[in-house]
């Protein structure tokens, strides 16, 4: 479905590549979690996806990206908005309009829908993600964690095949980002491909069904959570396990390998090896 | 004695819908065009008085009667102040009278139409009046980052602030020297503000047909039509009482 094929991307201006020869492939139904350093190329890497590299963003790339099988340079970031969704890390950037419904209607009208179906998909969303009482919300009065709900509904009532987050909840609180991380889950579920690159291995390991950590612009790690959190050692990379690893280790149950809290305690209850992976 | 924000109470954004709010913004606009256009078909005394009263049913479906009183109330004083002043310079009461409620009655339809439209409407009617969708998009996109803005200013003051940076000091020269700390970060978040939004723009398709759709369409109901009929006869009226002379001298470089 996405496809990246040996790509290095230099940014204009700078010396080093942002990424150096990484390929990956995303399947339909996913749940791709990108770990890494600040500064790694973890955005980098999402901006290929749904062409801001390189229609928006000017340097020197090698490789190719395809979505669908289209080559990511001979279509439009419009055109590939239809597929790829891209939510970013600073909901107050991202929302346009000043009532929730309008934003969430704004990509829509881009594309020229017509006005019912515009309507019914503005329906569906809300319902979605549980935020029909913001409809008619304004977007200046919303909360952090709201914002960042509404920019994802935006983004999913273009209906792409994939979305992309970058960072979605850096700038929430334990309560909302628990909250995003549980949307992604259940929309996961649904049959949406999800890709996101978070820091808080914690919320996100739990959903995904693979892992990739990026170092110095290249894929270094790859595999399912709860194999690069309990076999490798990524804090070679800076990637810090989340406290239920930790957790898992002192008292001796990394046989069962959890990754949520339920897990470990169910483990540290039953007391035995139960080898998931 | 002095309230100054009893004078401008009446421009106070009000909460929730009136029968005016919900009204087609054309006919709003048109609405505003005609009463900011009444008082200016002459400058008689009556025509004044007329302007102010027709503008009564307006008053009453946007529910500012209590906020057009208290700034009246208000700016009591000020509007005395006004006529005298007037009179010094012109020896004309009824001529200082009707001027000043003129501006009044100008003030009354400015208000009423900025607190019953939302900005969003405007952008609307902009756009149905053919504005380039740039330029309606930046106006809205405007208010949309105002609060966002006034958000960061504060921010950067109180870091700057926190860090032992005192903002109020020293002459005026020093004092506006002294916002630069202020001001470059400032520019600097707005910058990267805009950059992050140009790409979430792209990202959502903006400018990338030339059919883009509406989701919101405002249709004409009675009220609309009835009001419209209203501007029609008020602005008829107001032609035929212009056309009365007026009962004092006019000045030979007012008009
Ligand atoms: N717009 C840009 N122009 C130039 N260099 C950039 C730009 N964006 C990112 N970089 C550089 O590319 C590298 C990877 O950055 P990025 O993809 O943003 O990493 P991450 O998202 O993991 O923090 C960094 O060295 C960063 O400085
Ligand atoms: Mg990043």
């Amino acid at each position: 479905m996405l496809k990246i094929e040996d790509v290095t991307f230099r940014y204009e201006g700078s010396k080093r590549p942002a990424l150096s020869e990484v390929s990956l492939e995303i399947d339909r139904g996913e749940f791709l979690l990108i770990a890494g350093l600040s500064g790694s190329g973890k955005s980098t890497l999402l901006r290929l996806l749904n062409g801001l590299i390189p229609h928006f963003y000017r340097g020197e790339m090698k490789g190719k990206v395809l979505v669908d099988g289209v080559d990511t340079r001979e279509a439009s970031v419009a055109q590939l908005s239809k597929k790829v969704g891209l939510v970013f890390q600073n909901p107050d950037n991202q929302i346009v309009t000043l009532r929730v419904d309008r934003e969430i209607a704004f990509g829509l009208e881009n594309l020229g829908l017509p006005r019912d179906e515009i309507v019914g998909r503005i329906d569906e969303v809300l319902k979605k993600l549980g935020i029909e009482h913001l409809r008619k919300r304004s977007t200046a009065e919303l909360s952090g964690g709201e914002k960042q709900l509404v920019a994802i509904a935006s983004v999913l009532a273009m209906k792409p095949d994939v979305i992309v987050l970058d960072e979605p909840t850096s700038e929430l609180d334990p309560f909302s980002s628990a909250r995003i991380a549980k949307v992604l889950g259940n929309l996961n579920r649904e049959g949406v491909t999800v890709v996101v690159a978070e820091h808080r291995l914690d919320l996100f390991a739990p959903k995904a069904n693979r892992m990739i950590v990026i170092s110095n612009g290249r894929i270094v790690r790859e595999g399912h959570p709860r194999e690069l959190l309990y076999r490798g050692d990524i804090s070679l990379h800076g990637v810090r396990p989340p406290s239920v690893v930790k957790l898992a280790r002192k008292y001796g149950v990394v046989g069962a390998q959890p990754l949520a809290v339920g897990e470990l305690i169910v483990a540290l209850r039953r007391g035995v090896r139960i080898d998931r992976s | 004695m002095l309230d100054p924000m009893g004078m401008v109470e009446i421009f106070r954004t009000q909460v929730g819908e009136t029968s005016y709010s919900k009204l087609n913004p054309l006919t709003k606009l048109i609405l505003f065009a005609s009463f900011i256009a009444l008082p200016l078909i002459s400058a008689s005394l009556l025509m004044q008085i007329f302007s102010l009263m027709a503008q009564t049913p307006l008053i009453i479906l946007s529910r500012s009667e209590r906020r057009v009183k208290r700034s009246l109330k208000a700016s009591l004083l000020f509007i005395v102040v006004l006529v005298v002043l007037n009179y010094l310079t012109t020896h004309s009461l009824e001529f200082s009278l009707a001027m000043v409620l003129r501006l009044v009655s100008m003030i009354i339809a400015s208000a009423i139409f900025m607190t019953g439209t939302s900005p969003a409407e405007i952008g609307d009617l902009l756009t149905k009046l053919k504005v380039p969708l740039q330029i309606t998009f930046s106006f809205v996109i405007a208010l949309r980052f105002i609060p966002v803005l006034a958000d960061d200013v504060v921010m950067i003051i109180t870091s700057q602030v926190s860090r032992g940076y005192e903002l109020e000091r020293g002459s005026f020269l020093e004092k506006v020297r002294r916002l630069i700390p202020i001001l470059i970060p400032m520019i600097i978040i707005a910058i990267r503000r805009g950059h992050q939004l140009a790409e979430a723009l792209e990202t959502k398709a903006f400018g990338a047909t030339e059919k883009r759709s509406n989701y919101v369409v405002y249709d004409y109901g009675r009220g609309d039509w009835i009001l419209l009929v209203y501007a029609i006869i008020v602005i008829t009226v107001g032609l035929m009482v212009g056309t009365l002379t007026p009962q004092f001298q006019l000045l030979p470089f007012q008009y």
